[in-house]
């Protein structure tokens, strides 16, 4: 069951690969494999949709050349800031540099008296060689000992298509972060700059900058670090987990067990369930005590290990105020008073509606979406069935009934209400979906996220039943992991962030693809498949406008589980977002 | 050679357009799959925060917050795991440290936090829309305990309540349609509120909170 899940997931790949990498490669007929050459009957191809042979190799050379530009320049001048190498600058920039930066803290964009953050944008005032230089070692000067100096290409292409031995143009982010008398400081920098051509020889020899156009300054500090991490400190130590960084075995995974949250005992501490499927002991519920710190008491509860034990849901079915324990499509387990987890997947139907949905179901929520008392739960699926079929453009993946909403029928029992309310959410993959009152009516709605595609809201219709729509006419989410709902700006209306796939390489080479070989639905849709996560803004009556999708939130990375949370307390909800896909080796391309 | 999924055909395969340089440690990988498993795909990105700065304007803290992991991140949870109001984050990792909670450090303000008991409607109240009353705010929020990825919130609300240490008026829109309002509320402290008369206890933490129905 779980090698399915783990092929879901990888097949998110091949988006990146289809965008940041396939692009690249020559596709005058296809060629299929073995496994999927009889299903290939009713895929139709259109040649003319394949890129030819000189505009992949196109697209190659400038990523090479970000490549070598990262690893024989950026990497050189990184190590000059950081160590404060006005002699090694001067040999970077050309006797005849010119650069323009912006002024200074031209907008406070918060502050208190622990933090501030500053933008500056716009305003430039024009620089020669040296005085940029001392620029850069100013910005350096912020910090005490050596920071941390990152720089991140986001666009590069030569000023002449068909000359790669001319001038090369790009846009960059400088990021330097580190201390200064204990406090953490950050300052972002976005520039394009004018290169000569990014060649190892070229990068070896002086003077192969020639411009640098600054754009924006970002600078944040504040008189503490604001977060801190302590999960060994308060008795959160599961060396039993995987970590793909660390594993003895070599064998590397995608996906995690879950962390579910409870008070399954009702004192008021949070407590935890964290699921380890790839361990023989799959559960460690961990009580909450005073201060923060947890105690694991799955034996004191008389929780099984259940070995692979993987999804789970806390779900009060019963409606006696004890939260009850539902591992999806395997057990239920029923709190007796905060005591004991007793064994109740037998007089439940529960397991055996979410077997028969034969896909395991990777999440489940609760909601009484018929609002007669009783929680009832919503499964969604990951089925990668139609994986290595049809096109990304389409998106499509999934079963009919990929989805379930099962009602509560009292005594643990439920029904299977899927077809009958239509609220299926869409033939797709769906890792996730969120319930909201999105048309503030009093009755639930459901957001589905789609793994390849945009997600899909479905509208309470007050009779049982859903409507379904898209979030917008062109949400266009694409590579969907993960959803958080939230009032983010208090209005009284629930928005949706989604967590999406970002890519740079993706988009340096959306940049360089000519737009003569797609048509603009299918470019604009090739964008989107990198473009990052996506804030869906409630304008109330299930009306929401995608375009709030500020550059800020969207570039995070691979994204995953997110949360709308008020870190702050000031009445805002905030976003912690979580990212990334596979880590092999720090400094080397990346797919 | 090169096997690669194309954007209308997920099992075209096609060759690499030129040799990749070894030495960058640039790749073609015959099997899009392997990239995961043998290179870096989206590696090494860190987890974000995004300071919420009102008129839907953002901005990234994730360095001062400390909580930028560049471990492969995949779910988390919020929670006041401290009982003091100040919600921290669990997150979980395939790589880079499996299981990491970090606790909240900001500048101490106000809060209230809210816990339901419901009759008519369900034991937790699962489906509340509560609005806090504070001045010319109003704060909207939803009791729904969501998945987001792997993972499931706990059943209570958090109101940061900012300055301000009592609330003004409280709004409880129970799954039932039952709607009660309650006026002048002290703040910084996690309270429950039962469907059955509209009563507000203060919940001391280590203590039961009855479940009203009969034990």
């Amino acid at each position: 069951m779980r090698g399915r899940v783990i092929y879901t997931v990888v097949g998110v790949v091949a988006i990146t690969s289809c965008v940041a990498a396939s692009l690249l490669y020559r596709g005058r007929s296809p060629v299929f494999d073995d496994s999927g050459s009889e299903t290939q009957a009713n895929v139709t191809i259109e040649s003319s949709l394949y890129l030819p042979d000189d505009e992949r190799e196109f697209l190659w050379e400038c990523e090479h050349h970000g490549n070598v530009l990262s690893e024989y320049g950026w990497r050189a001048i990184s190590k000059a800031i950081q160590q404060r190498q006005g002699d090694e600058l001067v040999k970077t920039l050309a006797a005849d540099f010119r650069g323009s930066v912006t002024e200074p803290h031209a907008e406070t964009r918060f502050e208190n008296d622990f933090i501030s953050l500053h933008r500056s944008v716009g305003t430039t005032h024009e620089l020669h060689r040296f005085e940029f230089i001392e620029w850069l070692l100013t910005l350096r000067s912020a910090f005490d000992s050596a920071p941390v100096v990152q720089f991140a290409t986001l666009s590069l292409a030569p000023t002449s298509r068909s000359d790669l031995a001319g001038d090369w143009n790009g846009r960059c982010r400088l990021r330097i972060s580190g201390r200064h008398e204990q406090q953490p400081r950050e300052i972002v920098v976005a520039f394009n700059f004018t290169i000569s051509e990014p060649q190892r020889e070229n990068l070896d020899a002086e003077g192969w900058w020639s411009n640098c156009e600054v754009t924006q300054i970002d600078s944040a500090k504040s008189q503490d670090v604001l977060m801190r991490e302590v999960a060994a400190e308060r008795g959160l130590l599961l060396s039993t987990l995987h970590d793909n960084w660390t594993t003895t075995t070599g064998s590397r995974v995608v996906g995690t067990g879950g962390i579910y949250l409870c008070d399954f005992n009702r004192d008021g501490y949070t407590d935890v369930l964290v699921t380890e499927p790839l361990s023989i002991r799959s559960t460690f519920l961990y009580r909450g005590l005073p201060d923060g710190r947890f105690e694991d008491a799955t034996y004191d509860l008389r929780l099984p290990t259940l070995p692979g034990a993987d999804h789970a849901l806390f779900a009060d079915i019963d409606n006696d105020g004890w939260e009850d324990l539902i591992f999806l499509g395997r057990a239920v387990f029923r709190n007796d008073s905060g005591a004991k987890f007793q064994d109740a997947t037998r007089a439940s139907n529960l397991t055996q509606l979410i077997i028969a949905g034969e896909i395991e179901g990777i999440s489940g929520t609760v909601v009484d979406y018929d609002r007669d008392g009783l929680i009832d739960i919503y499964i969604t699926r990951a089925d990668v069935s139609q994986f290595n079929q049809g096109s990304w453009i389409d998106g499509k993946s999934g079963a009919a009934e990929n989805n379930q909403l099962l009602r509560n029928t009292g005594n643990g029992m439920f029904e299977d209400v899927t077809k009958a309310a239509g609220a299926g959410g869409g033939q797709r993959s769906a890792f996730t979906a969120n319930w909201l009152d999105a048309n503030d009516d009093g009755w639930p709605d459901v957001y589905v996220i789609h793994e390849f595609g945009a997600g899909a809201l479905l509208v309470n219709q007050q009779d049982g039943t859903f409507a379904q729509q898209q979030v917008a006419e062109h949400s266009d989410d694409f590579g969907s992991m993960g959803l958080a709902s939230g009032d983010v700006d208090n209005d009284g209306n629930i928005d949706v962030y989604v967590s999406n796939m970002y890519s740079k390489a993706g988009n340096r080479v959306m940049d360089n693809l000519s737009s003569k070989f797609y048509d603009t639905t299918t470019m604009a849709k090739l964008r989107r498949m990198v473009a990052g996560s996506q804030l869906h803004i409630n304008q109330g009556d299930c009306k929401f406008d995608p375009t709030e999708n500020r550059d800020d939130i969207a570039a995070v990375g691979w994204g995953w589980g997110s949360r709308l949370v008020d870190l702050n307390n000031d009445g805002w909800l905030d976003i912690h977002a979580t990212c990334g896909f596979m880590s092999k080796e720090r400094a080397k391309p990346d797919g | 050679m090169a096997v690669v999924s194309q954007p209308f055909d997920r099992a075209a395969t096609c060759s690499a357009p030129a040799a990749p340089d070894l030495e960058l440690g640039e790749f073609w990988e015959d099997d899009p799959w392997t990239i995961a498993f043998r290179h870096n795909l989206s590696g090494f990105e860190r987890n974000r925060t995004f300071l919420n700065l009102g008129n839907r304007r953002f901005a990234d803290i994730s360095y001062l917050t400390g909580s930028d992991s560049d471990g492969d991140g995949r779910s988390v949870v919020a929670a006041d795991f401290r009982g003091n109001g100040q919600m921290d984050l669990l997150v979980r990792q395939v790589g880079g440290g499996p299981l990491l909670l970090f606790e909240n450090h900001f500048p101490m303000q106000s809060y209230l936090k809210v816990s339901l008991r419901g009759s008519k409607s369900n034991s937790l109240g699962i489906g509340a829309r509560l609005t806090v009353v504070l001045g010319d705010r109003r704060l909207v929020r939803e009791l729904y305990p969501s998945n987001t990825f792997h993972s499931q919130a706990a059943s209570f609300v958090h109101f940061g309540l900012a300055d301000r240490d009592t609330v003004d008026k409280l709004i409880v829109r129970w799954p039932s349609g039952t709607v009660h309002e309650l006026t002048d509320l002290d703040g910084d402290r996690h309270i429950v509120i039962d469907e059955a008369g509209g009563t507000i206890s203060t919940v001391q933490p280590g203590t039961m909170i009855p479940t009203g129905r009969d034990e």
